[in-house]
């Protein structure tokens, strides 16, 4: 396998039909994607209710084309709220802030409550080491990696060529290495 | 390793595997307080009126027209009075043969030529024109009495 090798495409025949199908099978993952590009779950919630409103305007778009827009949007959307949060100086106020907005939000519904727990510290080890990475590579890891789009629909939601794509995930799966051994 | 050997991919699938499959079983261990919200958001998104919707413009151009609409006003209140000679209404009558008291360039130089004229002052002279001189005069008012 070549270093920029991802999973295969998905089956577009599985796509759900209506834009609030394929909002309702997505909107979990948005909500992680977010919340590891902006460390707060209200400014995740926010980028990603707005990324909702935004694909009203794709609604007669065939459905295939609506996974690479809906992560275009978002990660749009992303970049705004960062863009927002220098605005508002968040470093003055953030001795006052809640910590309960920056934990990773996590329902026990295991059986097995070790099982559960490891779950978490690996997810949470994972979401650590993603946002210590530039923001590119990081993208290029959650689209292509853990959403499995192909190389041209992570070009096309991350707004670059395929041979970027490339680059940026050939260097954040070397830098992910290097941080979780145990992942291996 | 012999460097010329390309890499073994099982240590990346493997990884990917791994990652994919925490970042998966995050998505779907979401507290149900947040799922809710998240439900929440979609249904207001699917509510809010769409972007693509023909009626977005609705808003603006009405704006853009009460604008243009108030312009109009404000510059037909500001125009200049048209002055009442202009109009003639409200003008006191003047008899045709009398020039008017701010004569235009016409008159001014009709006015010369009978300067120069002799008959003018032969017909001054043969009290003609007395009677329009005179203001108790029938014939020198045309308002009705």
């Amino acid at each position: 396998m070549s270093p920029d090798a991802g999973p295969e495409p998905s089956c577009a025949a599985s796509l759900p039909t209506t834009l609030d199908g394929f909002l309702a099978g997505i909107e979990a993952r948005a909500f992680r994607f977010a919340e590891i590009g902006l460390r707060h779950r209200e400014d995740a919630l926010d980028a990603v209710q707005d990324a909702m409103i935004r694909m009203l305007v794709y609604r007669e778009r065939p459905p295939v084309e609506w996974t690479p827009l809906f992560w275009s949007v978002l990660r749009s959307r992303i970049v705004d709220q960062q863009r927002r949060r220098m605005f508002r100086l968040r470093w003055l106020v953030s001795a006052g802030e809640d910590d309960a907005d920056h934990a990773i939000a996590w329902a026990d519904h295991s059986a097995d409550p070790v099982r559960a727990q490891e779950g978490r510290a690996a997810y949470a080890q994972l979401s650590s080491a993603l946002q210590a990475l530039p923001a590119r590579q990081r993208e290029a890891f959650q689209l292509r990696i853990l959403e499995e789009l192909d190389v041209a629909d992570t070009a096309t939601a991350m707004g670059c060529s395929a041979g970027a794509v490339k680059t940026h995930l050939s260097r954040a799966r070397e830098a992910l290495q290097r941080h979780l051994q145990d992942y291996r | 390793m012999n460097s010329r050997m390309p890499p073994d991919p099982t240590p990346d699938r493997a990884f990917d595997d791994a990652a994919r499959a925490h970042y998966r079983e995050a998505a779907a261990t979401l507290p149900p307080a947040l799922q809710g919200r998240l439900r929440d958001a979609r249904r207001a998104a699917l509510a809010a009126p769409s972007a693509a919707s023909p009626w977005r413009l609705a808003m603006p151009l009405a704006a853009m027209a009460t604008a243009v609409l108030a312009l109009g006003v404000g510059l037909r209140m500001q125009a200049p009075p048209v002055p009442p000679a202009a109009t003639g209404a409200g003008t006191v009558p003047t008899h045709p043969a009398i020039p008017s008291a701010a004569p235009s360039g016409d008159a001014e130089a009709s006015l010369l030529t009978l300067e120069d004229d002799p008959d003018f002052y032969l017909w001054l002279g043969a009290g003609e024109a007395d009677p329009m001189l005179d203001p108790s005069s029938e014939d020198c008012c045309d308002e009705p009495s």
